[in-house]
């Protein structure tokens, strides 16, 4: 090993000339630090006297700025709403902080479960709001408001809507010999169609798959609740207290969903499954997958990544004894609790719900290609412009049949992640549907009851917190 | 009035006769931070592990139950222990001994050192979320660059992280990318750290190569190494971002590890009194771990000046 | 050593490292050409995108006010560096090279706060910020480092001090130096090696952190680069040839730095140690 002494004297000029670059670059780089730190100031935004409120909220694919923000601040000079986007993993992280050290903003958006904060007192709840103000609830969707209620009372307007349809490629039926207008209507005719629809190669992989349950995109959530809901499964009971996941309508759902997996070829469909990636290489759009469940934002995808895909979208099959259901979500928007300005949050809130702005918005967004949502107000989804949006018509009629995904409120994403371990359990075969059902309802009902308990507690503290200060104010 | 500068020479002459202050006083930075801004959170948090607390409303005190679920019915708690325990023992020499062995490589200039260092150095900058694309590409079965290169060699790739027996393989094996991190640097400056007397006088006496690097180079790098294997442990013990952005602890909990279910229990299922419960698992694990190396570290590490 | 042995020695040397410099490279190469291919072809295997869409870099650098946030980003960043190694040189001097009653035990405590993961101190922490006034200021990710808030810099340092000789102190205390002293004229100098490692580990640090800035920052004018970049990415999630632009576009500064820095922590160590 050279003593580094002895190298440097024998590189002779060339080193000196190394090192002036380099102590010219490193006087460069404390230059445009420098520069940056004296020069470079943040522009003035200046609103007048307007109240200024800030909503937060995750951005979609956009390169624009929401644009319902910018019309409310257009349409009156007594409120600015700024609209703060958020990234999507870390919003709610933010949320809870602000609303721990009592500084929340002014509106929150987000598509989340809504249970996570109301059932935790973050929200406001806006009844009084919309009963001052008459605020016609009939106008949404009925299906969506459940999420946004607890207790009694509203925390939370629907701004967005999404479901789930079926989707096939006509192409592939086609070939198939079946009619391509045709889609199956009953989860018997789902699976035979799915084992035509299905080729192998030689070595037994799949080459073309007909249908992968619970597939919808690379991320690992499968979909997988419409099944036992169209079986009739309740999950929780009336009062709240006991969770039902081993009930007869969820161990049938669950059972056929993994027959068909194994039917269907187990391995090979794992293998196949993963060889799928996002965008044009998603399974169906790459014409992969022939059948497939996927939710109201798909067509927007399809158009963008595969125009000339021959597909047709309809409600989903049924089971024999069972009925039409689809599991709807939202993106809603609140105001967080202790914001400081509710009354001109709840006009911004009025205004975009209100069925012109929905209907502008969506076709604002189905112009700019990023429509995930189709609107909340019913007379926008219903409107010409909207209905001319492919498959539409699909969507915005299935609402009729729709269930939220929010099953149990206090357990929510206990009740998800349990769900699909069950759900990840029996499509390997591992573990009977009943017992996977069973275990999943033991973790829930566990989750459940510490959640009541707790409620208890509360219910107390603020009833001890209420005689305090009677007493007190009292004196 | 003139200044006195022989009060404050007297005050600073009755300081520095005093060790103990002295110590205190140039220890002290750290410890106002610690007793102001760690020392609340933490007493905080072990409060909360006996507690149902959702952070936004009032703990509720619930004694020993969140640890008795942990160890007795969690379906999670068990396997997310062993994922993170396995991947710290296959994770650990690799990290130690690649990284030692790139700083050796790297140690002494030559031309282009400044540029292969810096090529070396990168993969261990690059944002969390960019390194879950790149490898998710790369592990992808179908058509990732490691399945297609084993492929040439008639090697038939596993799913990686698709695939419940190699998903933890695969994350370990990002690491291995960025060997050539913080560890490298700092090994780098400690190879640059020990005399080249004593390399010279070795050389004079007739050892070889390894006979250099097993008496002269290891002994003296034996600090860092075992400050690194520390820190190493530590972070093993907490990983978190490969799970989190690209399996999100499938397929079939296969990389569920600790601090991710953790962070599950605490961001998703708002149970913070079960996460705190959890955090103080690890940390009592964590002090297990590190005792047993500092008591192995009395014999294998070797102070130039003597023990402190 | 015959020469010819010298030399095959050297070979091996140089191939290993380029040879392994050009797999470590591979990556990045994918990364490039991802960024510049139009999102339709990320997944094809081709090297070479059919056209270039440089847009993607233009957009992740004219839709965030770069400029703005570079500015927030240096300030911080070169706050806390200075804080690093002002406070956690003195700390670490202490830790190795004075002896005070408790000291072994703090030593212990610091260790163990590594070990507890930020998850569950996030939140109280917010909560003592708060109570502070100190939300929406820099005075959350600028004060913790003047307070050694990251103990692996004192161990750095303090692993560097001890390989020091005492002798050296030793003199100086006979010569009648103080504490400070030997701490100023003679530790810090002969720690050049160790102070550039941590100045460039927390400007890596600081640089890319974006959470701390996410969760104390409310007012966007104050972002953070990398929390503006994160944001920028969380727009266009899906799109991958985008994100992979934006992660250059982070990593460039961070890669310019480690260039010019890396030989400042192998720089004057020509001679350590009084013997020989």
């Amino acid at each position: 090993m050279e003593n580094p002494r002895t190298q440097e004297t024998r590189a002779g000029w060339w080193a000196g000339a190394l090192r002036l670059s380099h102590r010219a670059s490193l006087g460069l780089l404390v230059l445009v630090g420098i520069w940056l730190l004296l020069f470079v100031r943040s522009p003035r935004l200046d609103h007048g006297d307007r109240t200024v409120l800030t909503m937060w909220q995750v951005r979609g694919s956009e390169d624009v700025d929401p644009p319902v923000p910018q019309w409310f601040n257009e349409s009156q000079d007594q409120v600015h709403v700024n609209a703060v986007g958020l990234p999507f993993m870390e919003i709610e992280q933010k949320f809870l902080t602000a609303a721990v050290g009592k500084i929340p903003p002014d509106l929150f958006e987000y598509f989340g479960s809504v249970a996570q904060w109301s059932t935790r007192g973050a929200l406001m709840p806006l009844d009084e709001f919309m009963e001052r103000d008459g605020f016609d609830r009939d106008a949404i969707f009925p299906a969506l408001w459940e999420e946004m209620k607890w207790d009694g009372r509203t925390f939370a307007v629907p701004t967005g809507s999404a479901n789930e349809a079926f989707y096939w490629n006509k192409e592939h039926f086609r070939a198939a010999g079946l009619d391509p207008e045709r889609p199956p209507r009953t989860w018997r005719e789902l699976e035979e169609f799915a084992v035509k629809l299905t080729t192998h190669d030689d070595q037994g992989n799949i080459l073309q798959a007909g249908y992968i349950p619970g597939y919808w995109s690379p991320f690992p959530t499968p979909l997988f609740l419409n099944w036992p809901v169209q079986l009739g499964a309740r999950f929780l009971s009336e009062d709240g207290t006991r969770v039902s996941l081993a009930q007869p309508a969820a161990i049938e759902a669950l059972d056929w969903e993994g027959r068909l997996f194994e039917r269907l070829g187990r391995e090979a469909l794992m293998r196949r499954r993963s060889s799928f990636g996002f965008g044009p290489q998603h399974g169906f759009i790459s014409g992969q997958l022939s059948m497939i469940v996927h939710k109201s934002s798909f067509p927007e995808e399809i158009e963008k990544d595969a125009p000339n895909l021959d597909y047709g979208v309809a409600p989903l099959p049924i089971p024999d004894g069972g009925r039409q259901a689809v599991i709807a979500g939202s993106v809603w928007i609140g105001i967080p609790a202790g914001a400081r300005n509710p009354e001109a949050a709840w006009e911004f809130i009025k205004f975009y719900a209100s069925a012109p702005v929905q209907a502008r918005n969506a076709r604002f967004a189905a112009e700019m290609d990023l429509a995930a949502f189709f609107p909340a107000n019913i007379q926008a989804a219903n409107s010409g412009f909207q209905q001319s949006l492919p498959h539409m018509d699909v969507f915005v009629d299935s609402m009729a049949f729709a269930h939220p995904s929010t099953v149990v409120p206090l357990a929510h994403t206990q009740f998800w992640r349990a769900y699909q371990t069950a759900w990840d359990g029996v499509m390997r075969g591992q573990i009977p549907a009943k017992e996977a059902l069973m275990q999943a309802e033991r973790e829930v009902q566990r989750a459940l009851d510490q959640q009541l308990e707790y409620n208890r507690f509360y219910a107390d503290h603020l009833d001890r917190r209420e005689t305090a200060r009677a007493k007190t104010g009292g004196k | 009035m003139a200044a006195h500068p022989s009060r404050a020479h007297g005050l600073a002459t009755w300081i520095n006769r005093r060790e103990w202050l002295v110590g205190y006083l140039f220890a002290s930075p750290w410890l106002l931070g610690f007793l102001i801004f760690s020392l609340v959170p933490i007493l905080l948090s072990f409060y909360y592990s006996f507690c149902k607390y959702d952070v936004l409303r009032p703990p509720m005190f619930v004694g020993l139950d969140n640890y008795r679920y942990l160890f007795m019915e969690s379906p999670r708690f068990l396997t997310a222990i062993a994922n993170t325990l396995y991947y710290t023992a296959v994770r650990l020499p690799l990290m130690m001994v690649g990284s030692l062995a790139l700083a050796m490589l790297l140690a002494r200039p030559m031309p282009g050192i400044g540029l292969a260092r810096t090529i070396y150095y990168m993969p261990s900058i690059v944002s969390g979320v960019a390194l879950s694309i790149i490898w998710l590409w790369m592990f992808n079965p179908q058509f990732g660059l490691i399945n297609r290169s084993l492929a040439i060699f008639g090697v038939p790739g596993p799913l990686w992280l698709e695939s419940p027996n190699w998903s933890k393989e695969a994350i370990i094996l990002m690491g291995i990318w960025s060997l050539g991190g913080g560890r490298m640097v700092v090994l780098i400056a400690g190879i640059n750290a020990i005399p080249n007397q004593l390399y010279e006088a070795a050389r004079v006496d007739g050892a070889n190569r390894w006979q250099q690097l097993r008496h002269i180079t290891l002994p003296q790098l034996s600090g860092p190494l075992f400050l690194l294997t520390i820190v190493e442990v530590i972070t093993s013990f907490q990983v978190f971002t490969e799970a989190y952005l690209m399996t999100r602890g499938g397929p079939l909990n296969s990389s569920l590890f600790y601090n991710l279910e953790l962070y599950f229990v605490a961001f998703q299922d708002y149970d913070m009194g079960l996460a705190s419960a959890m955090a103080w698992i690890l940390f009592a694990a964590t002090m297990i771990v590190t005792f047993l190396l500092f008591a192995a570290s009395r014999r294998l590490v070797y102070y130039e000046s003597g023990k402190p | 050593m015959t020469i010819a042995r010298r030399t095959a020695e050297y070979v091996a040397h140089q191939a290993t490292i380029w040879v392994g410099a050009l797999l470590l490279v591979i990556p990045f190469l994918w990364m490039i050409s991802t960024s510049l291919k139009p999102s339709a072809e990320i997944f094809s295997p081709t090297w070479l995108p059919s056209t270039i869409e440089w847009g993607n870099y233009t957009r992740a650098l004219t839709e965030i006010p770069v400029l703005l946030y570079a500015r927030n980003t240096v300030f911080i960043t070169i706050l806390c560096i200075v804080g690093y190694l002002v406070s956690g040189s003195m700390v670490a001097y202490a830790f190795s090279r004075l002896r005070w009653p408790g000291r072994d035990a703090w030593f212990l405590v610091m260790l163990s706060t590594m070990m507890l993961p930020p998850q569950v101190t996030i939140v109280p922490s917010f909560v003592i910020f708060r109570q502070l006034g100190w939300i929406n200021t820099y005075y959350p990710l600028i004060v913790p480092a003047f307070l050694s808030g990251w103990p692996f810099f004192i161990f750095l340092m303090r692993q560097f001090f001890l390989t020091i000789p005492q002798d050296l102190a030793e003199a100086a205390k006979i010569d009648g130096a103080s504490h400070f002293m030997v701490y100023r004229t003679i530790m810090l100098p002969l720690a050049k090696p160790a102070l550039a490692t941590v100045a460039i580990f927390a400007f890596f640090l600081h640089w890319n952190d974006f959470f701390g800035p996410l969760i104390y920052l409310t007012e966007d004018s104050k972002f953070t680069l990398a929390l503006g970049l994160m944001t920028f990415a969380a727009k266009h999630q899906n799109e991958w040839s985008q994100l992979m632009a934006v992660s250059i576009v982070m990593l460039l500064p961070s890669l310019v730095v480690f260039f010019l820095c890396q030989r400042y922590f192998v720089e004057g160590i020509a001679t350590t140690g009084s013997k020989g």
